[in-house]
């Protein structure tokens, strides 16, 4: 376990800065549209091994939420939205994948999925991350719409962002 | 004690996620202005909402008190009717006899119906300004005679007494009778002393007549079965109450202002 946490160690990381440094300040959005952001870090959590204990999973997603927020200086907010997203990972994998590639991926270092299951995986575990986020952030349902439209912009962007990060760490 | 930390290891996942999102949260709220300017201020909408129910479950507890109030006011309101449409109806230099009722609220503690002599307790008494030989009246009818008073209460000769008797005319009519009452029917009296010259019809209503007890006018009952026996000179009238004397609840002390004076002419009469 110690093994592939030192792994790992680098990605959080390069994530971390990515999205505090790189995309730290960086709003899109047209015109009277709501804006919407990329968010890099997730991607830490969920790339993790699913041999990796759940409840480590938690403790990673409030720490790196926490520091996310540090640099955003609005603390909590990653790091609620980011602990909901590590609890929901094993109800997602069971949900979306079959159990013969949840028992091929149990015994990897690495999470291995076939493209439709990572494609469906991500969307999903983003879309919700995302969500989570802009919720709390209004901390309100009355601009719940609004929110939504935030979140699914956000999870498209943020989701490409994640494919080319898995082509380019794949290709290593 | 085993079994709990049973049930906690198995649930530590969850026990974890909840803690983390407990301190997020508490984050969130403690250190974000935006989010906890929302949180405060539904925090203050909770509880006003409680303040709300709380109020409102007072106010219901609070009816009865509220009522007691509106009676007193109701009473006094009354009197103040009773001289200002006398005042109308009667021109000054003609007064002889002025029609001046005090009234007194108060409220029926105990009664009874199904004795030969029905007596009834008031809650309040001499410390309220009742004096024994008041009349007792509700809004649909009268009720009796107070009896005797200590500071607090009051004992009221119901009409339903053997021994009662309340001068009542019929509506419209001058001819004076009094109503006795016999057991053991809480609905039904009779009057008595009505001449036959009189127009005495089933339905024909019932008030208070000439008396220093009772305000003149007040609903006394209906008739409701008219018997003349051959030779008599005076009709049997059979008469239903217009009290309900089984649910006497709330009832006003009434008093001529000028009962002391009328009482001593009275008095001077008889000896």
């Amino acid at each position: 376990m110690k093994g592939i946490l030192g792994k790992y160690l680098w990605q959080f990381l390069l994530l971390y800065f990515l999205q505090t440094l790189v995309f730290g300040r960086l709003e899109l959005g047209l015109d009277g549209m709501p804006s919407f952001i990329l968010l890099i870090y997730p991607l830490a959590i969920l790339i993790l091994p699913m041999r990796v204990a759940k409840e480590l999973c938690l403790v990673i997603g409030f720490v790196l939420g926490f520091l996310v927020d540090l640099w955003y200086q609005t603390p909590g907010v990653h790091a609620a939205s980011l602990t909901l997203t590590a609890f929901l990972r094993p109800y997602v994998y069971s949900l979306l994948l079959d159990d013969a590639e949840i028992r091929h991926n149990m015994n990897m270092d690495r999470m291995d999925l076939k493209l439709s299951s990572y494609i469906a995986y991500m969307l999903l575990m983003y879309f919700i991350h995302c969500l989570v986020f802009f919720l709390l952030q209004d901390f309100t349902f009355e601009r719940f719409g609004v929110a939504l439209v935030r979140s699914i912009f956000s999870t498209i962007f943020s989701f490409i962002f994640a494919f080319i990060y898995r082509l380019i760490i794949l290709s290593r | 004690m085993r079994e709990l930390l049973d049930f906690l290891g198995k649930r530590s996942y969850v026990l974890l996620f909840i803690i983390l999102e407990a301190i997020a949260l508490s984050l969130i709220i403690n250190f974000n202005a935006h989010q906890k300017l929302i949180f405060e201020h539904n925090v203050d909408v909770g509880f006003s909402k409680v303040k709300a129910a709380n109020q409102s479950v007072s106010d219901y507890f609070g009816l009865r008190k509220a009522n007691s109030e509106i009676m007193q006011e109701n009473a006094s309101l009354r009197s103040e009717l009773k001289i200002q449409s006398y005042r109308l109806s009667t021109p000054d230099d003609t007064t002889v006899f002025r029609a001046d009722y005090r009234y007194i609220s108060a409220r029926s503690i105990q009664s009874s119906i199904g004795r030969a002599d029905n007596f009834l307790l008031l809650d309040q008494g001499s410390e309220s300004g009742i004096e024994s030989g008041d009349g007792v009246v509700t809004e649909d009818g009268v009720i009796g005679i107070v009896h005797s008073v200590t500071s607090d209460y009051a004992r009221v000769m119901s009409c339903l007494h053997r021994e009662s008797r309340i001068s009542a005319k019929l509506d419209g009519q001058d001819y004076n009778g009094y109503v006795i009452w016999r057991p053991y029917d809480h609905r039904f009296a009779r009057l008595m002393g009505i001449p036959k010259n009189a127009r005495v019809s089933v339905g024909t209503k019932l008030v208070t007549g000439n008396s220093i007890i009772f305000p003149e006018g007040h609903p006394v009952g209906e008739v409701v079965d008219v018997n003349l026996e051959a030779g008599s000179n005076f009709y049997d009238i059979k008469i239903s109450l217009s009290a309900d004397m089984s649910a006497i609840q709330a009832v006003y002390v009434c008093r001529h202002k000028d009962k002391d004076q009328l009482k001593m002419l009275l008095g001077e009469g008889s000896n």
